[in-house]
């Protein structure tokens, strides 16, 4: 079945058609919300709350642009506003970041759990602001409306938030040695 | 920044990342979905209720203030006030009881002293002034009037008639009567009976017009004489008749089906949709004591069901699978081949099943009303137990995964209970127009004509209809 027919199919309420694309991007998604999510049992809450808003609203996709990076967009601001309900208040993080040669070419040697931990590991301050900018592709502007932060802010704590990754990332390497 | 090669590494690590989530995610999801849409089904229902109950509580305010404002509002300039003693203006809170206590006899003696009874809403009036006169016609019908004697000595001559020669033609037929009176110090209240409402609102004392008390009355008019005292030239001894009313109404539903007593009960609870359901009915109701009033009638109703679920079915299997194995040759070295291999497999297959059910019952409710009225809108409160005659039913029902369509001329009973808020407008003296908002808690017997489950129903029922007042 193609995927303009499994969304048809939601959008008729077929049961069998919302499981198959349940099953096509739950993996995916839930990759998306355990960067956000505090542990697994959150990130599966962020998982079902967004299929309940993608099931519920499928018929407002009009098949312009790419279907994934839709409900992508869905699991993202699913789970900011459950950063906000749950009052997990962005705060700014003033540590100053050591300014380290980075290679590029240890990320390729590093597997994906690796650079999820690390990612997941960071300060929640530069957690959402590395993964809505670096990864999810967000604006300053946006991310700082969606975080309700300065724009400003956002780009400082982005900066420092690479930084910190890069030394994680460096440290980690020194270990593997 | 974006494009730079560290954000681009990073990306195209996770660009593919999946992490499978637990199993039976999908149901839950399903399950927490259906019990959001039950809930948000709610509000629009209770808004409604809602918007009733302001209106109710409007009436309401609008009554209590311009009870005391149609006192405030008289306003006595000094020229229009002989010099007598303050006075001080009661009034009746609750009129219709006046009409219901009327005394027999004339004789001030016999009559208890109501200033306690009626100082619910009292205003001080502190400029000296001869009479007042507060009027209120119960649907054109009464008027109290309250007055200061002239002197303490003289409240034997200045009774209800000498009142009446003078604030009234004493020489109309359609003269007011007294229903009340009472007597303290030197203030008097009578309470006149009239049955010309043009004759209540022409009323001058000195200068002053008269004003009118509005308060909530009774939902049909208090009227008729009944007999005339020529001794005093007075009508006495007036009653109320009351009347039957007739309603007439078409009734809108919008429920969702909760199934209960079944082996699937559980499974199409989750798929229960919200369906629309109609029908039609009469009810007749009569007034009992005060604004209380009994009612009993007949409605015809098509109550439907909707349920959309899948059940899944798991199946083994047995699937032949190419598998590379290697053999580790002591001259060729390792050596690759391939082999036919059986695996079990278990396969779950999900079937979409849509079931539709449609009851056609007749319902007997027996109630009890509060209806009380302002102006020309009318407020009701209706409980009632209700009777329910499955006549006819049009049932899908499951059989070994194939839907079977079934109709069914079986009759079942059951009970059911229902709270409505009724609000009226009086076209005229014999019709309104009414919308009732109610909630219905129905149970159907679905078991017993064919269907896989017994079904329960919280109806959010609208009924819009006439009522005729029948004499």
């Amino acid at each position: 079945m193609s995927i303009e027919d499994l969304i048809e199919g939601c959008k008729k309420e077929d049961r069998v058609c919302q499981r198959e694309l349940y099953n096509m991007f739950a993996g995916k998604m839930m990759a998306v919300c355990i960067r956000y999510a505090k542990d697994r049992m959150e990130a599966e809450d962020i998982l079902q709350d967004g299929f309940i808003k993608l099931f519920d609203n499928v018929s407002s996709f009009k098949n312009e642009g790419s279907f994934e990076g839709w409900i992508k967009r869905i699991f993202v601001n699913t789970a900011l506003n459950k950063i906000r309900m749950n009052k997990r208040e962005f705060r700014d993080i003033d540590d100053v970041a050591l300014n380290l040669p980075f290679d590029d070419q240890l990320i390729e040697k590093m597997s994906e759990n690796d650079i999820l931990e690390i990612i997941r590991s960071m300060p929640e301050g530069y957690k959402y602001v590395f993964n809505l900018y670096a990864i999810e592709g967000f604006s300053h502007k946006e991310i700082a409306d969606s975080l309700g932060i300065e724009e400003a802010s956002s780009r400082s704590q982005y900066s420092k938030a690479k930084k910190y990754l890069q030394q994680k990332i460096i440290s980690l390497e020194k270990v593997n040695l | 920044m974006k494009n730079n090669l560290f954000e681009k590494n990073i990306q195209s690590k996770l660009e593919g990342m999946e992490i499978p989530p637990s199993d039976g995610l999908f149901e839950k999801t399903m399950r927490k979905r259906a019990l959001g849409h039950q809930k948000s089904l709610m509000p629009f229902y209770f808004k409604s209720i809602a918007v009733v109950l302001l209106i109710g509580a409007a009436v309401f305010a609008a009554w209590y203030t311009s009870d005391v404002d149609s006192i405030n509002n008289v306003e006595l300039s000094d020229n229009q006030m002989p010099a007598e003693p303050n006075v001080l203006a009661n009034q009746e809170s609750k009129n219709e009881k006046l009409v219901s206590e009327m005394p027999n006899s004339k004789s001030s003696t016999d009559l208890p002293i109501i200033k306690n009874k009626i100082s619910a809403k009292q205003t001080v009036l502190s400029k000296p002034q001869k009479d007042l006169i507060v009027s209120k016609p119960l649907n054109n019908e009464k008027v109290i009037v309250e007055k200061p004697a002239n002197n303490n000595n003289s409240n034997k001559e200045d009774n209800g008639e000498g009142i009446f020669q003078r604030y009234f033609n004493a020489a109309s037929p359609n003269k007011p009567s007294i229903l009340k009176e009472s007597h303290q110090g030197n203030s008097h209240l009578y309470v006149f009976h009239s049955i010309d409402e043009s004759m209540v609102d022409a009323v001058f004392i000195n200068n002053i017009k008269v004003s009118r008390i509005k308060k909530l009355r009774l939902d049909y008019p208090v009227s008729s004489y009944s007999q005339v005292d020529n001794n005093t030239d007075f009508v006495r001894n007036a009653k109320t008749s009351k009347p039957i009313f007739i309603d007439v109404f078409g009734i809108g539903v919008v429920s969702k089906g909760m199934p209960y007593q079944g082996d699937l009960a559980s499974i199409m609870k989750q798929g229960s949709e919200q369906t629309y359901s109609n029908g039609f009915g009469f009810r007749l109701i009569m007034p009992l004591k005060d604004r209380w009033s009994v009612f009993s009638g007949l409605n015809v109703l098509t109550q439907n069901s909707k349920y959309k679920f899948a059940i899944d079915q798991t199946t083994q299997e047995k699937e032949v699978r190419l598998v590379t194995r290697y053999i580790n040759d002591p001259i060729l070295g390792i050596v690759p081949f391939q082999a036919w291999d059986t695996v079990d497999v278990s396969k779950t297959n999900s079937q979409n099943h849509d079931l539709r059910n449609k009851y056609t019952l007749i319902q007997l409710p027996i109630g009890l009303s509060y209806q009380t009225a302002f102006k020309k809108i009318s407020l009701g409160f209706n409980l009632s137990t209700v009777l329910n005659l499955t006549s006819q039913s049009q049932i899908m029902y499951l059989d070994d995964s194939k839907v079977v369509l079934k109709n069914s001329n079986t009759k079942s009973l059951s009970m059911s209970h229902a709270f409505g808020i009724q609000l009226g407008y009086d076209l005229n003296s014999k019709w309104k127009v009414f919308a009732e908002p109610s909630l219905q808690f129905l149970t159907v017997n679905g078991k017993k004509v064919g269907g896989n489950v017994n079904e329960r129903f919280i109806n959010k029922q609208l009924s819009i209809g006439l009522r005729y007042s029948l004499f």
